[in-house]
């Protein structure tokens, strides 16, 4: 598939341009196919992307938890997409808090923050695996399903 | 300010940008649903789906344009051009009072869509549009175009048809 990459607008506005799209098929899949078969539908192809995302990113970042650390800072956050603060971060770990999340936001104002968790959150774990297969990722809360912030904490497993 | 703001998300973005990305989810999406359910089953439901999102768009962007329906169909026809027009080749043959004919000779979107071996995704992005943005001009403009380049063919061969005024 031709890559997008190079094209000059941020994180957040990409994904507001899929789910124009998306969202609007992912509710007619729901109807047609009950909220099980499209739910595991769209788990795997969101799956198969992030799995690319990860992928793509440590060919230009590099893999590691400084590479991490830029994805989230330059790709994520890139253009005001959310707010982060560091709270600790060494060659075994990288600990940050989302404090405000521009997806959530989209998703939330939409009334859809369960299809934004499953199409957006969902995907971190996914795009790690693709990233670097060393790093593992543990989240127990977010912006998107009503916590005051998101709490990424990854670890190295060696 | 354009009528199709909204519809473009981002203003900076070509429309052959915009439906590049959409395609990069759409795609996938797509292939995982014909593998479940099977070709026909998931082209029928994905091409509802697109059908129906697509009118609903221009209708509400319609409902929002001032004046009747030659009007509104202007408006979203020329603001369309505008973000379309740097993509394909047009060959104008008739421009008056009662029609505007002309054929597209080249088209971006459908060589994107044709190499990603995707046409009729293409066509739902894409094609379609005109028939819905038409359909704000009811009863006051017709469109028929007996062939596209998404769909292999040569020339995209748009004929409009006006209603006295």
């Amino acid at each position: 598939m031709t890559d997008t990459s190079d094209l000059p607008i941020s994180h957040l506005q990409r994904r507001k341009i899929e789910g124009r799209v998306l969202i609007p098929l992912v509710e007619t899949l729901r109807q047609k196919l009950g909220d099980e078969v499209a739910g595991e539908i769209l788990d795997a192809t969101i799956r198969r992307l992030a799995v690319g995302d990860g992928q793509r990113w440590a060919e230009t970042y590099g893999q590691g938890m400084e590479a991490l650390k830029r994805v989230a800072e330059d790709v994520w956050a890139g253009g005001g997409g959310m707010d982060l603060q560091v709270k600790g971060q060494s060659e075994q770990h990288l600990d940050f808090d989302v404090t405000r999340c521009g997806y959530a936001e989209f998703y939330q104002a939409l009334g859809l923050a369960v299809l934004g968790y499953r199409i957006h959150c969902n995907r971190d774990h996914a795009m790690v695996t693709g990233f670097d297969d060393k790093l593992e990722l543990s989240r127990s809360q977010t912006i998107m399903q009503g916590a005051d912030h998101c709490d990424f904490r990854y670890r190295s497993r060696s | 300010m354009s009528v199709l703001d909204d519809y473009m998300v981002h203003p900076g973005l070509s429309l052959l940008d915009k439906t590049r990305i959409q395609a990069q989810v759409l795609v996938p999406l797509l292939q995982a649903l014909r593998a479940e359910l099977g070709r026909q089953r998931a082209d029928a439901i994905v091409r509802q789906a697109l059908r129906d999102w697509s009118k609903q768009v221009f209708a509400a962007v319609g409902n929002g344009v001032d004046g009747g329906p030659r009007r509104k169909w202007a408006a979203m026809h020329t603001a369309l051009a505008d973000v379309t027009e740097r993509e394909v080749t047009v060959e104008m043959r008739r421009h008056d009072a009662e029609a505007l004919e002309f054929d597209v000779t080249a088209c971006r979107f459908a060589e994107f869509f044709r190499a990603l071996g995707e046409p009729d995704l293409g066509a739902l992005l894409i094609c379609e549009t005109d028939f819905d943005i038409v359909a704000a001009g009811a009863g006051e403009v017709g469109l028929t175009r007996d062939q596209t380049i998404m769909q292999g063919a040569p020339r995209c061969t748009f004929r409009y048809r006006f209603a006295p005024r």
